[in-house]
């Protein structure tokens, strides 16, 4: 059933106000256009899973879980481990969420999650083989959005690599593999610029999220090369705003990959420290 | 899941397998109003539970599903794939429904169904992280954010499971009490009302465990009560004091 939703309810007006705002470069949450909103990333918020990280984006909240386990390996990749990407979107998280499977949104969140890693080969699937075509490793990488207050797609990717980053394999995988973690050998950051009129703007608001014409998410990894590319609504692009869109997707993408690695870093030297001093 | 013998789970000494006493319960705490497009929500931390329930509603419900002279109240609990030791299937299970439906039981006498007739309120439980008593929990987490989406209530519910280790009665069961127990008892109470609104027992307890097991439920409810009713007073005393904010 669906809940009653406020999507474009601000109407005519509001398109023209923010376009009167976006003229003078500013926001009507006081950002420059091609600003991020306040990130915050807390990885190891779910102790019980073998990597977790709660990102929050302005008022965006999403939550990464990873599980590790052996299995067999896909009858076509049999010297590889397999990686899994699902998503969900909490009910409370949007009144037009609905409990259950994700919408086609959702899923579209996941998959670009899902490529910028896969394409980007930031994880060796060839270094996660216990028993070649009989067992491999399975990463289960599961993302929650909790509360969607717009750009739920870059929070989600930037949770995705917090809890690949910070995770550990559970004990007989690290000794069948002779590693404790997951060695990431790219660090891939999608960023979303959404277009309104003839601007472009990077992390859209959820009231401007309202407004877009096109939204297109780029993943970028740390060498400056794509891993994955996403244009999504009705509208359209010219071949200037692509390039200027992957141009933003490398200048933000460095900022928010630096923050997220600081994080990861930081935590996982604490951690460190801890089992020493066990 | 670690098996644990019954005098791994109490040693002679009346420890319990994490450090606690027979009438310990585990830390707990309450965060209100943690989501901004929830109507209400709350964080709740009970041992290694971490359980967040978001409300939607009251809104108007649609109508083959309307009651004319009450609201309809849906519950959903759902486990995240990551919130168990094992990975746990996306898939929605009968065991999700069937929790979903003691929750919601166990809420609906404390709320004011009447107050908003042709209306539907849906409660949304998240369980992050799992840890026995999950179930309760989530009650717990969820008459405080129907209290914080300002639905009319005649009172919180609050939840405790009490449990049997080594033919011992134990307060606020942990995951590995339950898994290898000798029985599961969560109870709910409106504890302003005295009355009980979640009664469930997995196991074999005696008519005079029944008796005890009550008596130390209700005295762990009135404990837990006091850190919801201050979790609420932290948000909005602030708002209903004169001349501030």
């Amino acid at each position: 059933m669906r809940r009653p939703s406020f999507q474009g309810s601000l109407g005519q007006d509001y398109l023209e106000f923010l376009l009167a705002k976006f003229k003078s470069n500013e926001r009507v949450d006081g950002r420059a256009l091609d600003q991020y909103r306040k990130l915050e990333v807390l990885p190891g918020v779910v102790p019980k899973a073998d990597g977790s990280a709660q990102v929050k984006l302005g008022e965006t909240q999403v939550l990464a879980g990873i599980k590790i386990t052996s299995g067999a390996p896909y009858a076509d990749t049999p010297d590889e481990g397999v990686l899994t990407v699902g998503m969900d979107l909490a009910p409370f998280a949007h009144p037009d969420f609905q409990p259950g499977p994700p919408d086609e949104r959702g899923i579209g969140w996941g998959r670009v999650v899902d490529r910028g890693i896969r394409e980007g080969k930031a994880i060796d699937l060839g270094s996660l083989v216990i028993e070649e075509g009989k067992k491999v490793v399975i990463i289960w990488l599961d993302i929650t959005v909790l509360n969607h207050e717009g750009n739920a797609q870059d929070a989600s990717s930037i949770a995705a690599l917090a809890a690949l980053m910070t995770a550990k394999f559970p004990p007989d995988i690290a000794e069948s593999l002779g590693k404790d973690s997951i060695e990431l050998a790219h660090y891939p950051i999608s960023v979303t610029v959404g277009k309104i009129g003839d601007y472009l703007i990077v992390d859209p608001s959820l009231e401007e999220e309202d407004y877009l014409d096109s939204e297109l998410s780029i993943t970028t990894l740390e060498d400056g090369r794509v891993s994955s590319m996403q244009k999504i609504l009705s509208g359209a692009l010219t071949e200037d705003e692509v390039l200027r869109c992957v141009e933003l997707a490398k200048e933000k993408g460095e900022e928010l990959r630096a923050a997220v690695m600081g994080v990861a870093k930081k935590y996982k030297s604490a951690e460190e420290k801890k089992v020493n001093e066990e | 899941m670690a098996r644990l013998s019954q005098e791994e789970l109490l040693t002679d000494e009346g420890i319990r397998s994490d450090g606690r006493k027979i009438d310990e319960a585990r830390p707990f705490e309450v965060e209100v109003g943690v989501l901004t497009q929830a109507d209400g929500s709350a964080l709740v931390r009970q041992g290694k539970n971490l359980i967040l329930a978001g409300v939607m509603g009251p809104y108007e419900a649609e109508r083959h599903s309307q009651y004319l002279d009450r609201s309809s109240l849906r519950v959903r609990y759902h486990m995240q794939p990551y919130s168990t030791n094992e990975r746990k299937s996306p898939t929605y299970s009968r065991r999700e429904i069937e929790l979903s439906r003691a929750i919601r039981e166990a809420l609906e006498p404390a709320v004011i169904l009447t107050e908003l007739p042709r209306t539907q309120i849906d409660v949304f439980v998240e369980v992050l992280q799992a840890d026995g008593g999950t179930r309760c929990a989530s009650v717990n987490a969820a008459s405080v954010a129907l209290a914080d989406a300002g639905i009319p209530m005649r009172d919180l519910v609050t939840a405790v499971a009490i449990g049997k280790v080594r033919d011992t009665l134990v307060v606020d069961i942990n995951d590995l009490e339950d898994e290898n127990g000798q029985a599961d008892f969560p109870i709910a109470m409106m504890p302003n009302k005295g009355k009980i609104t979640l009664l469930q027992m997995n196991g074999l307890l005696t008519q005079d465990e029944i008796k005890r097991s009550v008596e130390m439920a209700k005295r762990i409810i009135d404990s837990l009560y006091a850190v919801q009713v201050n979790a609420l007073k932290k948000k909005y005393a602030p708002l209903a004091a004169p001349n501030e904010g």
